[in-house]
C-alpha cells in the first residue's frame, strides 16, 4: 500500500516532526516564564512527542540542574491537573549545554544532541549583542544546513536598534540560513485576539466593501499600559516607546488593518500585502517629525491611590533622560484604498488603563437626513478591541422614543469572550509549534523588519536632530495634552481612553 | 446555585422569571446565549448522566437548556431555574433552563408546548437520551428544530434497547437519512485512538504490511466504541461486513476481536508493550496508578493488528499518559494523550457545525 488511507478526514492536531531545541539563553527569564510553559502545554496536549530540548547558556549548570530548573517551571496551575508520569517524561527529553556563545566548542555538542531526531530548531532568547556570535559559530560548525531534516531559527526581538543594525543581523542570518530557516518572532502576532483581526476582515462580508476611503474617516490604533517601566529602565533608556512597541506590536496592527486581501493563506502571500502597507506609509522628513509626531514622559503622580515615581526617577534612568515613554503619530498611507486616510497610533505606559484597540471610523451618511441644529448624529465607529474584553463595538445612532427623530449613539457589542469563556493558549504555544511545522505566516519577514526599521529611524533621527524633550504627562491621563495637536486641524479628536 | 422553581406555562411569563432568575444568580453582568440545547431523556438515572455532561458547559458557555423529562406520571409539569458562574473575565456565563416533566397529557412533548421556548437565531442542538426505537413522534419534533442531534450510541445498545446494526440504522434512517448533522459520543470517544491509528501507520513497517492484515483484536473501551472503530478501520481499508468479521477485497475474511472495558485482560496497563504478538495483557491498573474512571475510554485501551506476514502493531492508550505505538518490539511513536471526557464532547461539538463525515462513511457498511 502507497499511501496511508487512514488520516483522511480526521482532524489530526498538528504535530511536530521529531526535534531537538537548543535555546541559547536558557537561564533567562524568557525561558523560565514563556518558553518552558508553552513546551510543556504542546507536549501535554500531543502536538510534540519526540524531541529533544537543549539548554544553552553561559551558566554552569548540569543537565540535572537543568531538569530541576525547569520542573519549577512547569510547576504551575494550570498545569495541576497533568500527572506527575507526563511531567517526568517532558523532563526526561531535556538536556543542557554550558558554554559561552562565543566559545565554539559547545556548538560541537549540538550535531550530538539533535543525533536520531529530524529536525533542529534554535531558539536566540540571549541578550540580543550575541545574535551574531551565535549565528556565526552556528554557521561555521555546519548547523545551518539541512541534511536530510531541517534548521531552523527563531530571533527574539528586539532585531537592532535601528536600520542599520537590523540589517547587520539580517546579513549574519542571511550568510548562514535562507530565509526560509529564519523566523523573527513578535509575539503579539501568536495573540488570538491580533490573528482574530485578519478573521474579521476577510472572514466576513460585511467589512470588506466599506474599508476604504470612501467610508472611512481615520483610524485610530492604541495601546495603552497602566504600569510604568518597571525596574526595567535600563533596557528602557535605550528602547522608549517608538522602539519597543511602535516598530513592531503597532505596526503589526497596522498591517492587519490596513492591509489587502492576500491570495491565499500562504505565509508569503500574507506577508507581502503585510509588507506593502509599510512601503506604502507617507515618507516622513526629519521636519516633519515636529508636527506628526509627539513623544511624552510620564512625571510623578498617583496610579490607583498611590504615588509612583516619574520616569526620570525611575532605576536605571539618566536624570535628564529624553527617552519617551509615550508616543503618538499621525500616518497616511498612499495607496489607492487608504488615500487621505489618517492613521492615528499612540502608545505608552502609565496611561489611565491597559487597553489595546483598533477604532475605525466611517464618514457620515452623504445626507443628514436627521440632524436638526447644535445637534449632528455621531459617526459610526467599529472598534475592535484586542485586551481587555476581546470583541468588537459597533457605534451607532438609533432614534430616541418620542415624537421627534432625535437619536443617540448606542452600542452594538459582541465579545469574544462569551462564545469561548476560556483561556486561549498562550501566544508562544502558537509560536513555537508554526516554527516546528515551518509556518511563518505569524513571523515576520526581513523586508518587514527593515521595511519598518526604515521608517521609524526617519523619526529617530528627526528626534536626535531636535532639541525638544518629550512632553510631561501625569500618570493616570492619555498622554501629553498636546497629543491634540496632531488631530485637531482636520477636526478629528482621539478616542478617550 | 440554589434552584429555584417556578411552575409557569405561558412563553412570555417564562422569559420574565427566567430573567429575573438569572440576575439573582449572576452578580456580575452575563454572557448572551450561544446556542439552544434541547436534552430529551427519559427517568431518574439520565439527570445524572445529564449532570456530567452539562456541567463542562457551565461556566464556559451561556446557553438555553429546554429540559424534557418523557414518561412522567401525572400532568405535564413546567419548571426554569438558572445556572451561573463567573468566566476568566468574572461576567456570568449561566444556564437558562426550562423543565418540561412531560406527563401523560401529551402537552410537554407537543412542538407548540416547547419550541416557543427557543431562542431564535442561534442554533438548536438536541441532547438525545433516550432509545431511538418507539419515539417516533418526538423524534420527529425535535428533528424538524435541530440543527445538530447528539446521541450516545453506547446508550442505544444495552440489554432491552437495540441491536449494534439495528442502531446504526435508526441512526442512519431517522437522522442522516433526514438531513440531521449527527454527532455521536461512542464514535467521539475514541478518536484519539483513530488518531494514533492514521500515524502510526505513517511508518513504512505497518504501512507496508497493511494489505496483510490478519486479524485485529481490541480491547478495553466500550463494545459499541469498538465496533464502531473497526468499522472505521473497514471503511477506510474498502473492506466490507462479513457477519461478526469483515471481507478484504477478494474476499479474504478478517477476524475482529472484541474485548470490551470489563472483560478479563482488557484494561491498559503499565507492563512495556509486547509488540510480539499474544493476547493484550492487563490487570486493570491505568498506566499513572490512577484507578479506571466510569467512562468506557476511561480504562484506556489496546488495539492489536495482527499481519499474516511480518510483525505486529500494537497500539496502547492508557486512559491518560503517554500512547505508545510498537511494532515488532520497537517504539514507533509515544505521545501525550488524553480521552475526552463526555463533557469534552459536548462542549467541541455544540461549538463545531456539522458532523463528523467518517462517521457517516462508517455506518455506509451497515
Amino acid at each position: 500500500m502507497e499511501h496511508n488511507p487512514f488520516p483522511a478526514g480526521l482532524a489530526l492536531p498538528r504535530e511536530a516532526h521529531s526535534f531537538a531545541l537548543f535555546i541559547f539563553g536558557a537561564t533567562g527569564d524568557l525561558t523560565r516564564k514563556k518558553l518552558m510553559p508553552a513546551l510543556f502545554s504542546l507536549f501535554a496536549k500531543g502536538h510534540i512527542s519526540r524531541f529533544r530540548i537543549v539548554g544553552f547558556a553561559r551558566r554552569p549548570w548540569t543537565r540535572e540542574e537543568f531538569q530541576t530548573q525547569t520542573a519549577g517551571m512547569i510547576h504551575r496551575p494550570e498545569f495541576a491537573s497533568f500527572g506527575g508520569e507526563l511531567k517526568k517524561a517532558f523532563l526526561d527529553c531535556l538536556d543542557y549545554i554550558s558554554s559561552p556563545f562565543e566559545d565554539p566548542r559547545g556548538y560541537e555538542e549540538i550535531r550530538r544532541q539533535a543525533r536520531g531526531l529530524s529536525d533542529r530548531l534554535y531558539y536566540l532568547s540571549s541578550p540580543p549583542s550575541s545574535y551574531i556570535d551565535i549565528i556565526e559559530n552556528l554557521g561555521r560548525a555546519g548547523l545551518g544546513e539541512e541534511n536530510g531534516g531541517r534548521a531552523r531559527i527563531i530571533v527574539e526581538k528586539p532585531i537592532g536598534h535601528n536600520l542599520a543594525e537590523a540589517r547587520v543581523i539580517n546579513e549574519a542570518l542571511a550568510r548562514r540560513f535562507d530565509e526560509s530557516q529564519i523566523f523573527r518572532i513578535d509575539h503579539y502576532l501568536g495573540k488570538e485576539t491580533v490573528q482574530n483581526i485578519m478573521l474579521l476582515r476577510f472572514g466576513n462580508g460585511l467589512f470588506e466593501p466599506v474599508w476604504n476611503n470612501r467610508y472611512v474617516r481615520q483610524v485610530q490604533i492604541s495601546v495603552a499600559e497602566k504600569i510604568g517601566v518597571e525596574g526595567r529602565g535600563n533596557y528602557y533608556e535605550s528602547a522608549g516607546a517608538l522602539r519597543d512597541m511602535v516598530q513592531n506590536h503597532l505596526f503589526q496592527l497596522l498591517c492587519l488593518t490596513a492591509m489587502e486581501p492576500p491570495n491565499d493563506l500562504d505565509p508569503d502571500s500574507i506577508r507581502s500585502e503585510k509588507v506593502k502597507i509599510l512601503k506604502s506609509l507617507r515618507p516622513m522628513s526629519r521636519r516633519d517629525t515636529s508636527h506628526v509626531t509627539i513623544r511624552g514622559q510620564y512625571s510623578a503622580g498617583y496610579m490607583d491611590g498611590k504615588a509612583t515615581p516619574g520616569y526620570l526617577e525611575e532605576p536605571g534612568v539618566a536624570p535628564d533622560s529624553r527617552t519617551e515613554t509615550f508616543v503618538a503619530l499621525k500616518l497616511f498611507l498612499d495607496t489607492w484604498r487608504w488615500s487621505g486616510v489618517p492613521f492615528l497610533i499612540r502608545t505608552g505606559k502609565r496611561l489611565s488603563r491597559r487597553v489595546s484597540e483598533i477604532a475605525v471610523q466611517f464618514k457620515e451618511p452623504p445626507l443628514r437626513l436627521f440632524s436638526r441644529s447644535g445637534h449632528q448624529a455621531d459617526r459610526n465607529t467599529l472598534i475592535i478591541r484586542i485586551q481587555p474584553d476581546e470583541g468588537i463595538t459597533l457605534n451607532m445612532n438609533a432614534k430616541i422614543p418620542g415624537y421627534s427623530t432625535d437619536s443617540r449613539p448606542v452600542n452594538m457589542n459582541f465579545a469574544y469572550g462569551s462564545a469561548f469563556g476560556e483561556s486561549p493558549p498562550e501566544a508562544y504555544e502558537r509560536l513555537i509549534l508554526d516554527a516546528l511545522l515551518g509556518d511563518a505566516t505569524l513571523y515576520t519577514r526581513r523586508d518587514e523588519i527593515e521595511a519598518s526599521w526604515a521608517f521609524i529611524t526617519r523619526i529617530l533621527e528627526g528626534w536626535e536632530e531636535s532639541d525638544a524633550r518629550p512632553y510631561p504627562y501625569v500618570p493616570g491621563s492619555a498622554g501629553p495634552e498636546e497629543t491634540k495637536f496632531l488631530t485637531q486641524r482636520e477636526g478629528h479628536r482621539w478616542r478617550k481612553l | 446555585m440554589e434552584k429555584t422553581v417556578k411552575a409557569l406555562f405561558d412563553p412570555a411569563g417564562i422569559e420574565r422569571e427566567l430573567h429575573i432568575l438569572e440576575r439573582s444568580q449572576s452578580q456580575a453582568e452575563t454572557r448572551t446565549s450561544l446556542f439552544n440545547l434541547v436534552v430529551v431523556g427519559t427517568g431518574e438515572g439520565v439527570a445524572e448522566t445529564e449532570e456530567r455532561l452539562l456541567g463542562r458547559l457551565l461556566g464556559r458557555r451561556a446557553a438555553r437548556v429546554i429540559h424534557i423529562t418523557l414518561d412522567t406520571p401525572g400532568p405535564t409539569e413546567v419548571f426554569v431555574n438558572a445556572r451561573c458562574l463567573p468566566d476568566r473575565e468574572d461576567k456570568g456565563v449561566c444556564f437558562q433552563e426550562i423543565h418540561i416533566s412531560a406527563g401523560e397529557d401529551g402537552a410537554g412533548t407537543a412542538p407548540g408546548s416547547w419550541s416557543a421556548f427557543l431562542i431564535r437565531d442561534i442554533p438548536v442542538h438536541v441532547l438525545w437520551m433516550t432509545g431511538l426505537a418507539g419515539r417516533r413522534q418526538v423524534l420527529r419534533h425535535t428533528r424538524e428544530q435541530a440543527d445538530k442531534f447528539i446521541i450516545d450510541g453506547a446508550c442505544q445498545v444495552r440489554p432491552g434497547g437495540l441491536s449494534f446494526d439495528d442502531y446504526l440504522m435508526a441512526v442512519k434512517i431517522e437522522l442522516l437519512g433526514q438531513g440531521v448533522p449527527t454527532a455521536d459520543l461512542a464514535w467521539e470517544r475514541l478518536a484519539p485512538l483513530r488518531g494514533l491509528t492514521a500515524q502510526a501507520f505513517d511508518f513504512p513497517g505497518p504501512l507496508a504490511a497493511l494489505p496483510e492484515v490478519e486479524e485485529i483484536l481490541l480491547s478495553g473501551a466500550g463494545e459499541t466504541e469498538l465496533r464502531l472503530y473497526g468499522l472505521w478501520v473497514a471503511s477506510r481499508l474498502g473492506w466490507t461486513r462479513a457477519g461478526e468479521a469483515f471481507a478484504a477485497p477478494g474476499g479474504r475474511l478478517v477476524p475482529l476481536t472484541i474485548r470490551p472495558a470489563g472483560a478479563p485482560g482488557a484494561a491498559v496497563n503499565g507492563a512495556p508493550p509486547t509488540g510480539g504478538g499474544g493476547e493484550p495483557p492487563g490487570d486493570g491498573t491505568p498506566r499513572g496508578g490512577k484507578p479506571a474512571s466510569p467512562p468506557a475510554a476511561g480504562e484506556g485501551c489496546r488495539v492489536l493488528f495482527r499481519f499474516s506476514r511480518g510483525p505486529d502493531l500494537e497500539l496502547r492508550l492508557p486512559p491518560w499518559g503517554v500512547a505508545t505505538a510498537v511494532w515488532g518490539g520497537d517504539e514507533l511513536l509515544s505521545k501525550a494523550i488524553s480521552f475526552p471526557s463526555d463533557g469534552d464532547i459536548l462542549l467541541a461539538q455544540v461549538d463545531m457545525p456539522g458532523y463528523d463525515g467518517l462517521y457517516e462513511g462508517a455506518l455506509e457498511l451497515v
